[in-house]
């Protein structure tokens, strides 16, 4: 289209505005109510909707800067009080922010949670995926435990993730990674995570599972895009030109089902 | 007798890019038939009939057409012309556009392959544009060891306010969704940035071969479920055992509420001079953020999640659709820039319009962060010359050179070049 024809086009499509009657209603609006919005944060006679709504009003007040430096300590006491609130939802959302925010009163809240210790917060999948995204091997013990305890495959999945973080499990993610009987998911977990501790004892267990022809389709899958992207640089150019090819048809073979 | 195309956006690899702004050609005989007569030559455009497509002109203009009579000296002096995208009609994949020489007869005299790249509605990828950019990604991330990381440690709680609450806001992170196209580029540059359009519904962007989805019960907590294979299976951040964590708080069957993340007609409504659009930080940025639980919904770790990069595009779009459709593209007139609201003490640094933009200065002085910049120098593109090394607030401003002089090298689907006076549209 013409940049003429195609600027008419705009400007008549912006002429059919409902007119700026809802912006005006916006206005002011930015920057005010955040402490109303705490207050509802923390109400529990409303519902966990207009709560998480009014979560929703303070994080995006958190992008706008100093602005929002006059609540921040009244909302990080709302959302430390809200993590034990009765709804799973609200709670959830309340540990998400504050695990965000590197917010060691929630990091050791999910502890204890995982260890039995007062009211479970979270399912322990949950909790675990939450500790994992700023844990520093605090929890890795945690997870071990887990991961021989427990059947569920969430957790499992979540605890091999978390071990990524731990050295001492590198013998325990290439005997899960390797294992026929372990849940895929596990598998799958297990051998990112071996990747990311010790890429060589990562390439030697993947060198089996590709020669392995009774091994799944699925967690070959998993071992050679990480080994494609291992044996690429960023800078090669070329290498990576034949390897996105490679990766583009394997992840169509995956999702067509062949 | 053969025709030589030579561009000036032309790659080190010698492949040539085209954005929707005119960059200088030209042509010349080669090895010219005997009788040393002037031949008459028509440029058009080759490619494939769904490919890019190409506008040509004898001056820098924003009307070129698809045809460009010319006539190539038989001394094989070069003549120069000017070629840009055709709006609207990007490449799909590289060489899919061409400009053809022909003859008198009619005959091929020379061609030269190319491609019309352009920043696009991510729902509106073919499968292999997706996977391209995927797979750079992931290949820019290696799974936590690659220069993902450092991009990951530029937006971060230290450099808040460098980036954000201030007028630097829009210009700040223009550079540096450039610097990760530009490094995204480096590992296949067919890749543009796409970006994901907020106020639209974009299920296709969530779907498990893109950005994928949690599982569906949240007990299970919200870490991505990719395929097997998925080029961000691997994705790691801040530590080893940080994978893509997400969910969102609307359906994704539709768009997020508008009455927060307020629609592309609503964002232009906020006004036409920068003082009232730059409240688009808050609405409808802040409300996109926020739309989903997950780290993407906090500024410092927001930049984990891939999706910041796509939803900052969007951001990013709206402002150069702002300055397209309001002309906004002078970085001296104070409606397109201004230093308004609460100043950044002391004196505003970093958001003065001649003001470097950190980390690609390398300063450490107060009040700039007093860690290690995680970037270097901006990365140098072999097709335009700017930003240069160390970009400032100014060079941000008018992207596609409209003012003159070369564009930053990018372009989005609905945000055509348009040539104009300084001033406010009717």
């Amino acid at each position: 289209m013409n940049v003429k024809d195609y600027r008419r086009k705009i400007e008549s499509e912006l002429a059919q505005l409902d007119g700026k009657a809802g912006l005006e209603s916006l206005a002011g609006t930015e920057h005010d109510g955040w402490q109303q919005a705490i207050n509802q944060l923390q109400n529990p006679d409303l519902t966990t909707d207009l709560r998480i709504a009014a979560l929703q009003r303070l994080q995006a007040g958190t992008f706008l800067g100093l602005q929002f430096e006059s609540v921040r300590a009244d909302y990080v006491a709302a959302l430390r009080n809200v993590v034990t609130a009765s709804d799973d939802k609200l709670r959830l959302a309340a540990l998400d922010v504050l695990v965000n925010l590197k917010d060691d009163f929630a990091r050791q809240k999910l502890q204890d949670s995982l260890r039995g210790i007062g009211q479970q917060l979270l399912a322990p999948a949950a909790a675990l995926g939450l500790l994992a995204r700023d844990d520093h091997g605090s929890a890795a013990h945690i997870a071990r435990d887990l991961l021989f305890q427990s059947k569920d495959v969430p957790l499992r999945a979540q605890a091999a993730r978390l071990l990524g973080g731990d050295p001492s499990a590198k013998g325990l993610l290439a005997a899960l990674m390797q294992d026929k009987d372990e849940f895929r998911e596990v598998r799958r977990a297990s051998a990112v995570s071996l990747r990311n501790l010790d890429p060589s004892a990562f390439a030697q267990a993947a060198g089996k599972i590709l020669a392995d022809g009774s091994d799944f389709k699925d967690i070959k899958a998993t071992v050679r895009g990480a080994l494609n992207l291992a044996q690429t640089s960023a800078a090669n150019t070329t290498a990576a030109v034949g390897w996105v090819g490679r990766t583009i048809g394997a992840i169509r073979n995956i999702l067509s089902g062949s | 007798m053969t025709v030589e195309i030579v561009l000036d956006a032309t790659a080190e690899d010698g492949r040539a890019f085209l954005g929707w702004a005119p960059v200088k050609a030209s042509a010349r005989l080669k090895n010219p038939s005997p009788g040393n007569a002037p031949v008459p030559v028509t440029l058009s455009n080759g490619g494939t009939a769904t490919g890019g497509r190409v506008v040509f002109d004898t001056k820098r203009s924003d009307a070129g057409r698809d045809q460009l009579p010319i006539v190539l000296p038989a001394s094989g002096q070069p003549v120069e012309f000017w070629v840009a995208g055709q709006f609207q009609r990007p490449s799909i994949a590289y060489a899919d556009a061409a400009i053809d020489a022909i003859g008198p007869d009619g005959a091929a005299l020379g061609r030269r392959e190319l491609m019309v790249r352009i920043r696009k509605n991510a729902v509106k990828l073919t499968a292999d544009e997706r996977d391209r950019f995927l797979i750079a990604l992931g290949k820019l991330n290696d799974q936590g060891n690659g220069p993902f990381r450092s991009f990951r440690d530029t937006h971060v709680e230290d450099s808040y306010y460098e980036a954000h609450g201030y007028p630097g806001f829009p210009p700040w992170h223009r550079a540096y969704l450039l610097d990760l196209e530009r490094s995204l580029q480096a590992i296949d540059a067919t890749v543009t940035l796409p970006y994901w359009r907020f106020d639209e519904p974009a299920s296709a962007l969530f779907a498990p071969e893109f950005l994928g989805m949690p599982p569906a019960n949240p007990s299970e907590g919200d870490v991505i479920d990719f395929p097997y294979g998925h080029p961000l299976e691997t994705w790691r951040t801040d530590t080893t055992s940080d994978p893509i964590a997400r969910r969102p708080r609307y359906n994704i069957a539709n768009a997020p509420p508008s009455n927060n993340v307020i629609t592309q007609k609503a964002t232009l409504e906020l006004g036409d001079n920068f003082p009232a659009f730059r409240s688009y930080e808050g609405r409808p940025h802040g409300y996109a953020h926020t739309s989903f639980q997950g780290p993407v919904n906090n500024p410092s770790t927001a930049a984990k999640d891939p999706l910041f990069f796509l939803l900052h595009a969007n951001v990013d779009r709206l402002w150069a659709f702002w300055q397209w459709y309001y002309h906004r593209t002078d970085p001296d007139d104070p409606k397109s820039y201004a230093l308004t609201g609460p100043p950044r003490q002391p004196n505003n640094i970093g958001h003065k319009l001649d003001d470097t933009l950190w980390p690609w200065n390398g300063d450490t002085v107060a009040p700039r962060p007093n860690f290690k910049p995680p970037r270097g120098a901006f990365p140098v593109s072999s097709l335009v010359t700017r930003p240069g090394a160390t970009p400032t607030i100014r060079d941000m401003i008018d992207y596609q050179g409209v003012k003159g002089g070369p564009s930053l090298g990018f372009d989005y689907d609905d945000v055509p070049f348009e040539l104009h006076s300084t001033g406010p549209v009717s």
